[in-house]
């Protein structure tokens, strides 16, 4: 599985093909023993040369950061001091924030369109805001590799547009990114590069034009496929049907 | 403001000290407390001071002194336990004894105190607390990784076994004044504190208290849990065994002390968050030491309230605890 450094790769598959476990294999989170998913993951951790699952733990963490699903939390704790927490890998585990935590950290709230949440509290956030301060949370890790799973699950059609072009603006700034994503025409709006996976397998990998393409997609998700022409962009849509 | 936090809340804790000496049923005044400490301290000489008569200082120096200590002691630790064992569980109910630790200690002291040697009741209690620990970590860690959900639910399970076997052990063989004795450790107490327990509850705190009080970081990489915390470089299952370790010989040091003193450990760090926030760099010394205060205060109360008699502190952490907690939830619900 190749994802090209400084582009948007979408990981893609139908429900327990193993997305997530690939995504928290290589994030590091999980070890690749226990993970019955994909055989291909032991051969996928290499980054920039160098092999992730050598790497000290907090020296990973900052290279590589990781948004969860529904990650959550009944404690009150203010967005500032969510987006911090993304600071940790950085600074002695004695230490508290510096100045430079705390610019790390507004740039991050800065790129991911969470500026104004600064202040609020993470429990009193829309499903849109939240996902946009574990964004910032993870890009205050100032990761060159970002990992996420499902990013626009559960929000609305805006809140998906934005999260999908802070990911666009991420990788024009250098950063590679993979996102497991469910759908599959915002994976071809806004993706370079795809990987779709099916029972724990790689089945293709390239560029969009090569993997959303009826003869790939229909045996994986077992639906009949159309692929036409967006008038505007040029880019691949979707339509379904049963078949 | 947050930056004044701590001296404040030690500012308090001392002046709560001096105050709740001159308190009791002989008063006496704040200068009487300075001279007896300055004498004590070997500084009474160099100031020029006069002694207190005998028995005004035996009253400051031998009896007020190590049980205020001592319940300061416990209050700072069980407050910053309850800390920590919340944030590693991320379960706001939990508290210093969720590991079955108070029903462990109390198992090993209520045989001891049966068995009419109560003068191994420390021993005793401390033992029995490290046990249950043992074993709720073994059941939990017997399933695999010690998971927030196996860790509640392996102490729980711990908890309800010796709570058993204290109520059987006491229904079978209790009477008279060992029941009463019994009952009055069960409900928590400093009333026998020495200047032993001051050095055990008090090392205990300034040792094992300030290495937790220094995990804020690696608590707050849980704050959103453990595959969070891992992508943040802590290696999840190594920091969780050695913190509940950490809070285990803590709290059990304290209840070797105190017997089990409720809704210090609950409590405390929820009052306190609404003040610094979740995260843990200011929560855990400032818990620890409002913690403090509440308990020397507390327990001033229950010395006084129905001069001569004396109620076991834990009756009034649990009224006032309760309506506070009831208060917390409702302002946490209007926030």
């Amino acid at each position: 599985m190749l994802a090209p450094p400084g582009g948007v790769t979408g990981l893609l598959g139908p429900n327990g093909s193993g997305k997530s476990t690939l995504l928290r294999v290589v994030a590091g989170v999980q070890p690749a023993g226990r993970a019955a998913a994909p055989s291909d993951a032991a051969n996928t951790r290499t980054f920039d040369g160098a092999d992730l699952a050598a790497l000290p733990r907090r020296e990973r963490a900052r290279v590589l950061a990781l948004v969860e699903q529904d990650a959550s939390t009944d404690l009150p704790l203010s967005v500032l001091d969510a987006v911090l927490l993304g600071r940790i890998p950085h600074r002695s585990l004695l230490a508290g924030d510096s100045d430079a935590d705390h610019a790390a950290a507004h740039a991050a709230l800065d790129a991911a369109g969470a500026k104004d949440l600064a202040d609020r509290e993470v429990g009193t956030l829309s499903g849109g805001e939240r996902q946009r301060v574990h964004m910032a949370r993870a890009l205050a890790q100032e990761p060159r590799l970002l990992l996420l799973d499902e990013p626009t699950n559960h929000l609305d059609i805006a809140a998906q547009l934005h999260a999908m072009r802070v990911l666009r603006d991420l990788a024009a700034d250098g950063v590679t990114v993979v996102a497991a994503l469910h759908d599959l025409n915002l994976a071809a709006s806004t993706c370079d590069h795809l990987v779709l996976l099916d029972r724990g397998r790689v089945v293709a990998a390239g560029p969009v034009s090569e993997v959303l393409v009826p003869e790939v997609l229909e045996p994986v998700y077992g639906v009949r496929v159309d692929v036409l022409t967006h008038p505007r962009t040029g880019r691949p849509v979707l339509s379904f049907d049963r078949g | 403001m947050r930056l004044l936090a701590l001296p404040t809340a030690a500012l308090v804790l001392i002046l709560s000290i001096g105050v709740a000496v001159t308190i009791g049923p002989a008063d006496l005044a704040l200068s009487e407390v300075g001279r007896s400490l300055a004498t004590h301290l070997g500084l009474g000489g160099p100031l020029g001071l006069e002694p207190l008569s005998a028995l005004r200082d035996g009253m400051v120096w031998q009896l007020r002194m190590p049980r205020i200590l001592t319940a300061a002691a416990v209050g700072a630790g069980l407050a910053l336990c309850g800390a920590v064992m919340q944030s590693l569980t991320r379960n706001p109910l939990a508290d210093p004894y969720l590991l079955g630790l108070s029903s462990g200690a109390s198992l090993g002291a209520v045989l001891v105190l049966l068995a009419g040697v109560p003068l191994l009741l420390p021993v005793a209690a401390f033992v029995g607390a490290v046990g249950a620990l043992a074993l709720a970590l073994a059941l939990a860690g017997a399933l695999g990784t010690i998971t927030p959900t196996r860790t509640v639910l392996a102490g729980l399970a711990i908890s309800q076994l010796c709570a058993a076997a204290v109520s059987f052990v006491i229904f079978w063989s209790a009477k008279g004044d060992a029941f009463r004795e019994v009952l009055s450790w069960l409900m928590g107490s400093v009333a026998s504190a020495t200047w032993t327990s001051v050095a055990i509850a008090g090392g205990a705190v300034l040792v094992l208290g300030t290495l937790l009080a220094l995990t804020g970081s690696v608590l707050d990489a849980f704050t959103f849990g453990d595959t969070a915390a891992a992508a943040l470089g802590v290696p999840v299952n190594r920091a969780r065994w050695i913190l509940l370790i950490g809070v285990a010989l803590l709290t059990g040091a304290l209840v070797s002390q105190s017997g089990s003193i409720g809704f210090v450990g609950l409590i405390l760090p929820h009052a306190v968050r609404l003040f610094t926030g979740a995260r843990h760099r200011l929560l855990l010394p400032l818990s620890a030491l409002t913690g403090a205060s509440f308990l020397v205060w507390a327990d001033t109360l229950a010395r006084t309230v129905f001069e001569p008699r004396e109620l076991p502190v834990g009756i009034v952490t649990a009224a006032i605890g309760a309506p506070v907690f009831a208060v917390l939830l409702w302002k946490g619900n209007h926030r």
